[in-house]
């Protein structure tokens, strides 16, 4: 079973298959086309840095460097540490992808 | 060992979660866990004699708290403390058992921001597995990658020629390797204070004590390959390699903790004696500095910092 993940990019929106039971991040890593940036896979370096604008997810711990309890109030998370447990919404803060 | 500072002996990493941090230093990595206390895991390698060299510690960051350098005797440590303080370096005086088992440690702050300490006596319980007299080669239960050593760090920060006077002047360490751009300022620097190519290095960068990776050594080619497989049967995050560096032409590869710390291992690499002239690299040639196969830079390499 999966989700479907939408992604704001300007007034444009992508929306494509995601799984259930990994984090986001890790789920469009696979693909090879990761439409977020990725880093280190693991909370610490901050660049997959995303705002969830529609959605549930339950995360795992984060680097305070990059986001805070604000943050976290706002949806502002890292996508490699949020699995989702619906389908999402979410806007991209860093656009550039390497993978 | 120009100033008796002898190698890397420690390196303290804060993780997210210590558990999933064990499953890769300890069952991954293959370093020993010797002992726990409160927040922090203490790990080594098996060829090293001292009780411990990789420290992790439970944070809300991730990334490098200090990292120690072993000097020869308690009076060496007492003459580099001195000549830190006659260079114009505040030092911190950290009383012996702060860490468990070892001696006191001088503390200081380098230029490019990161927490560096020396110390001089840690409880040496040998190398792990196998005896002081007639040693076997090897011991039998190591697991995953069976790394060999902490080897260095490579580090990220912005005054590099700061780091590196006071490394040369003060420590005693050599310049092995830099990499510069067109104007000959230096963008990276391998320091020695061994025969080995680099016993820590930086790269120039706008932030201060960022921490790029630590780094363990491995005997061959054919283990970075093994790696490489357990990194995959692990399904690890992989950085990038198995490749060759031109830096110090070793062959490595590179992932990440479960907090984004990065890892390397490696084999082989240049040997460094204090009358060889410094390797250059060229920042023009910087991809294949970097990856000697590939010859391509690679944007993570350069910006996924903890």
């Amino acid at each position: 079973m999966g989700f479907t993940l939408h992604i704001v990019h300007g007034d444009q929106l992508d929306s494509q298959a995601i799984a259930a039971d990994l984090p986001l991040l890790h789920s469009l890593a696979r693909t090879g086309h990761s439409p977020i940036k990725v880093g280190c896979k693991g909370g610490g370096c901050g660049v997959c840095k995303v705002r969830v604008v529609d959605g549930s997810y339950a995360a795992k711990p984060m680097s305070k460097a990059h986001i805070n309890d604000n943050d976290k109030a706002e949806g502002i998370v890292l996508a490699c540490r949020i699995i989702p447990t619906s389908n999402l919404t979410v806007v991209p803060m860093s656009t550039t992808t390497n993978e | 060992m120009k100033k008796g500072v002898m190698r890397p002996g420690h390196v303290q990493i804060r993780v997210l979660d210590l558990d999933e941090a064990l499953d890769h230093y300890r069952d991954l990595l293959g370093l020993i866990e010797v002992a726990r206390e409160n927040d922090r895991v203490f790990l080594k390698a098996w060829t090293e004699v001292d009780e411990y060299s990789v420290v992790l510690r439970q944070a809300d960051t991730a990334g490098m708290d200090f990292m120690g350098f072993k000097v020869l005797d308690e009076g060496t440590l007492d003459n580099l403390r001195q000549a830190l303080i006659d260079y114009g370096v505040a030092v911190q005086d950290i009383p012996a058992g702060d860490l468990p088992n070892c001696g006191r440690r001088v503390r200081f702050t380098a230029p490019t921001g990161h927490n560096f300490e020396l110390f001089a006596t840690k409880n040496q319980t040998g190398k792990w597995g196998i005896a002081d007299r007639n040693p076997e080669a090897w011991p039998r239960d190591l697991k995953g990658m069976k790394a060999t050593r902490f080897d260095h760090c490579l580090l990220y920060g912005d005054d590099i020629d700061g780091v590196l006077d006071l490394f040369v002047e003060v420590l005693g360490f050599d310049l092995a390797e830099q990499v510069i751009d067109p104007e000959n300022n230096k963008v990276g620097i391998f320091l020695t204070c061994s025969m080995k190519e680099h016993d820590v290095a930086f790269i120039k960068h706008e932030e201060k004590d960022k921490f790029h990776h630590a780094s363990f050594y491995l005997n061959t080619w054919e283990d970075v390959l093994r790696a490489a497989d357990l990194i995959s049967m692990h399904d690890a995050p992989l950085d990038i390699g198995p490749t060759r560096h031109g830096l110090t032409h070793g062959q490595t590869i590179y992932f990440f903790d479960p907090s984004g710390n990065r890892t390397e291992v490696f084999a082989g690499g240049d040997y460094f004696y204090p009358d060889q002239k410094v390797v250059t690299w060229e920042v023009e040639q910087l991809g294949k500095a970097i990856f000697y196969h590939d010859r391509q830079l690679n944007e993570r390499f350069l910006s996924v910092l903890t």
